[in-house]
């Protein structure tokens, strides 16, 4: 009969890489076999959530740097106390780097300090995702390229300068999948999406964002495009998308822009803000209408939208309460 | 191609043969390689598994077999066949297949049979009991491990 102790270290690794990264280490207890199997393992999930935030910031400075997979396939950091210093989590990221990290996650409270970036990152790779969200400062060095990114999340970080963002995109060859969500005063500057192999892309400014009126879409590949933008000062220049499948808009400004650059969309979700002039354009494809209706400025499109809109099959009229 | 061609015959540890299709069978890369080696025939001999375990993998692979290639619907289906598969599976014949799955080289029926371990193992004392590990250390270097891991062990 099989018996556990028989099995070799690495389908007991693969046994705990299907467990919260605590549990995996807790087996550290279950017999001398088992103590170090933990050290092991690709995938690291740190989080102070149920955990003491001290006790975790002391447990990762003891234990990544001895950590003995040759690649961590995934770093995801969620340690938000006092203690925990910018200075721990760039070491931290530093140390995943330096094991061809795959898949990176960092969520940083804005209670505490801005966390910094080694710029190692920057040049990384093999990382393929990477999600950043909350105080961390996005500081895009001279030396930027990141030949493997497929998915590329920033959610509420700073920026050093307001070209740091175009910088890191335009480096991100392989980039399909992007989210960007801005808030007041992270120093985005313009937005400015050239991303030629971008598949999907969501994009986010708050109305207390700073305006620009150099915002530049061009990302000839996309798929489904989702944008919601509040700022009332603002312009897009926006490139026609042959692709786009699938769009969800929601803007104070150009949101004709937006409609002309989409003709080929099949699922259109859209959301009216203010009065809008349709431009002359013919949907030939569209075949989902969802229509928001918020205000009074919805019945005048939706007939407009109608005569131009020879496929459509379904029509969803959302009331927003 | 014959017909004849298109099956092979896997013949487990105890001699027992099962008739398969190729395309089944070469879900496995271990059999895959042994195909491609010219040196073997029809007949393939699994010296690391037992016909009772060889029996459910080749449900497991026909199963994949039929399933891969139609739409997304059958995704779903496919995943709660496979929640099926292992739910009602003891500890023996788990441990069997996850050997059976990393000797013969397929990969998802390995993740599968190693995601159903770690499910039902949730716990220190679960390990203990579901996995049939004796605890060799003394109270004393049981101590110094929860020590040293503090964070792991804070509930």
């Amino acid at each position: 009969m099989a018996k556990i102790s028989e099995f070799p270290d690495d389908l007991l690794i693969k046994i705990l890489s299907f467990l919260p990264t605590k549990v995996a280490v807790s087996t550290s207890v279950l017999s001398k076999q088992w103590q170090f199997i933990w050290m092991w393992l690709p995938k690291l999930k740190f989080t102070n959530d149920y955990s003491n935030p001290i006790m975790l910031r002391d447990f990762i400075s003891k234990y990544l740097p001895l950590h003995r997979a040759p690649v961590i396939e995934s770093l995801h950091l969620k340690c938000n106390c006092e203690s925990t210093e910018p200075e721990d989590i760039k070491q931290w990221v530093g140390i995943a780097v330096s094991r061809c990290v795959r898949e990176l996650s960092i969520y940083r409270s804005v209670f505490y300090n801005a966390v910094f970036l080694p710029s190692s990152l920057y040049t990384c790779k093999s990382l393929v995702t990477l999600e950043l969200d909350g105080n961390i400062l996005v500081n895009v060095p001279q030396m930027v390229l990141l030949p493997c990114l497929k998915t590329c999340k920033l959610q509420r970080v700073i920026y050093s300068n307001e070209d740091s963002l175009r910088m890191l995109l335009s480096h991100c060859p392989a980039l399909e999948d992007l989210t960007i969500s801005g808030i007041a005063g992270d120093n985005m500057g313009a937005l400015v999406v050239n991303v030629p192999s971008l598949k999907r892309s969501s994009l986010y400014k708050g109305k207390t964002c700073s305006s620009s009126d150099r915002n530049v879409i061009v990302t000839p590949s996309l798929k489904y495009f989702q944008v919601e933008d509040y700022r009332e000062n603002v312009s897009y220049l926006i490139e026609h998308m042959p692709n786009r499948e699938e769009a969800d808009i929601c803007v104070w400004q150009d949101i004709d822009k937006f409609l002309e650059s989409m003709t080929s969309v099949k699922s259109l979700t859209l959301r009216v803000l203010r009065p809008v002039y349709l431009p002359v354009v013919v949907f030939n494809q569209l075949e989902h209408l969802t229509l928001h209706i918020s205000n009074n400025y919805w019945s005048k499109l939706l007939v407009r939208l109608l005569k131009v809109s020879p496929e459509l099959r379904v029509l969803n009229l959302d009331v927003d309460v | 191609m014959s017909k004849s061609e298109k099956k092979i015959v896997l013949k487990s540890l105890d001699n027992e043969a099962f008739e398969v299709e190729k395309a089944v069978a070469l879900q496995s890369q271990t059999i895959w390689v042994m195909c491609e080696d010219k040196c073997v025939g029809n007949e393939i001999p699994l010296e690391n598994v037992t016909g009772q375990i060889l029996a459910k993998v080749i449900d497991y692979c026909k199963k994949h077999a039929v399933v891969d290639g139609d739409g997304d619907e059958s995704s779903e289906e496919l995943k709660n066949w496979d929640t099926e598969f292992t739910k009602n599976m003891d500890q023996s014949t788990l441990f069997n297949m996850i050997l059976a799955a990393n000797y013969l080289n397929i990969k998802s029926l390995l993740n599968l049979t190693c995601q159903a371990v770690a499910d039902k193992t949730k716990t220190i004392d679960e390990f203990h009991t579901f996995l049939n590990i004796e605890n060799n250390f003394t109270p004393e270097e049981e101590a110094q491990i929860c020590q040293e891991n503090l964070w792991a062990f804070d509930d």
